[in-house]
């Protein structure tokens, strides 16, 4: 297990698709989901990591509320998430986004307040679950990152939705 | 107005670091921190704006910091930010009002922004605060109960949010 680093703006890798995954007996693809938990742990008020920012170009992601400053009162715990597709969402909320890969900056962003999503998890098992509130919140932003976009791409207005971090990480 | 004065900037080799620039009414206003080239004075650059400044009715004032002047690298881990939206009926003493109570709870203003929104004959008055506080004090819980009072006072909505978001 090693604790990976994480790319930050304005590395071109963070724009890239990422591609699916398709062997999951590979050991390489564990070693990986195992190094991106333990990344996720080792980061103070971390609640996701996706591959992407770790300069693996792949539809991974894993995520868990539980480790963020305020946890929600309900969420799924820790999850790894693999070729994910949301396949409903409903309602939309604001609310206040950071990025490991945009240290300086914290933004508004509208979501989905609850998300549907289908993905694989670590044994290639298809999975569905709903997501509300910041745990629905949480997965948009990572799965964002799979297609190579970040929080700043959905900021309205730079006035009232941009902030310049005042803790630097 | 903004190219021909950053043109200026670029001729003589300044570099812009923050900036804001906005119209507010008719008027279009810009703030700039810059870093000069070694060879150039404030003084210097204030004459080489002179032109421009004459040409476009420009009122121009340059102004020497010194490197503490500049909140830069938001190392402060002493601090906390956090948003305030306000939204209601224009009438007189909001920003007063909503100002010195943050004054009062030690927050300190560092950016504010206001506009008049909704037609003539029904203006709806619209604020975004950010404000700076000591990163041991519970905002919600410090800021909350008087907010709710200036809601009723001001008869406006104000929404606080802190900026203290996770990592994702």
């Amino acid at each position: 297990m090693a604790i990976l680093d994480i790319l930050t703006y304005p590395d071109d890798r963070l724009r890239e698709h990422a591609e699916e995954i398709e062997d999951f007996s590979d050991p390489a693809l564990q070693c990986l989901i195992d190094d991106l938990l333990e990344t996720m742990a080792s980061l103070p008020a971390c609640v996701g990591v996706a591959a992407p920012q770790t300069g693996r170009s792949l539809r991974l992601l894993v995520m868990d509320c539980g480790n963020g400053r305020k946890p929600p009162a309900h969420h799924h715990g820790q999850l790894v998430v693999i070729n994910p597709d949301i396949l409903h969402w409903s309602g939309t909320d604001i609310g206040r986004e950071g990025c490991l890969s945009l240290p300086d900056y914290t933004g508004n962003v509208v979501r989905a307040q609850t998300v549907r999503v289908t993905f694989q998890d670590r044994q290639g098992v298809a999975q569905t679950l709903e997501l509300t509130g910041y745990e629905a919140r949480v997965m948009q932003h990572e799965i964002d990152h799979l297609d190579g976009r970040l929080f700043t791409d959905r900021i309205v207005s730079r006035k009232t939705d941009l902030f310049q971090r005042k803790n630097r990480l | 107005m903004v190219a021909r004065t950053t043109q200026v900037l670029f001729e003589t080799g300044c570099n812009i670091a923050d900036s804001s620039m906005t119209r507010l009414g008719g008027e279009f206003t810009v703030m700039l921190i810059l870093q000069l080239p070694p060879a150039l004075t404030p003084t210097a650059l204030s004459q080489r704006f002179q032109p421009l400044a004459e040409h476009m009715e420009l009122h121009i004032q340059v102004q020497p910091l010194s490197a503490g002047d500049r909140p830069t690298a938001t190392q402060n881990n002493t601090l906390q930010s956090a948003t305030l939206s306000l939204l209601g009926a224009d009438q007189p003493g909001i920003v007063y009002r909503v100002t010195q109570f943050l004054a009062d709870q030690h927050c300190n203003i560092v950016d504010l922004y206001t506009r008049v929104l909704g037609s003539a004959h029904q203006p709806i008055y619209s604020m975004v605060i950010e404000v700076e506080a000591p990163a041991h004090i519970d905002l919600q819980q410090q800021l909350q109960p008087g907010l709710t009072q200036l809601e009723t006072l001001l008869h406006v909505e104000i929404h606080l949010r802190l900026a203290d978001s996770a990592l994702m």
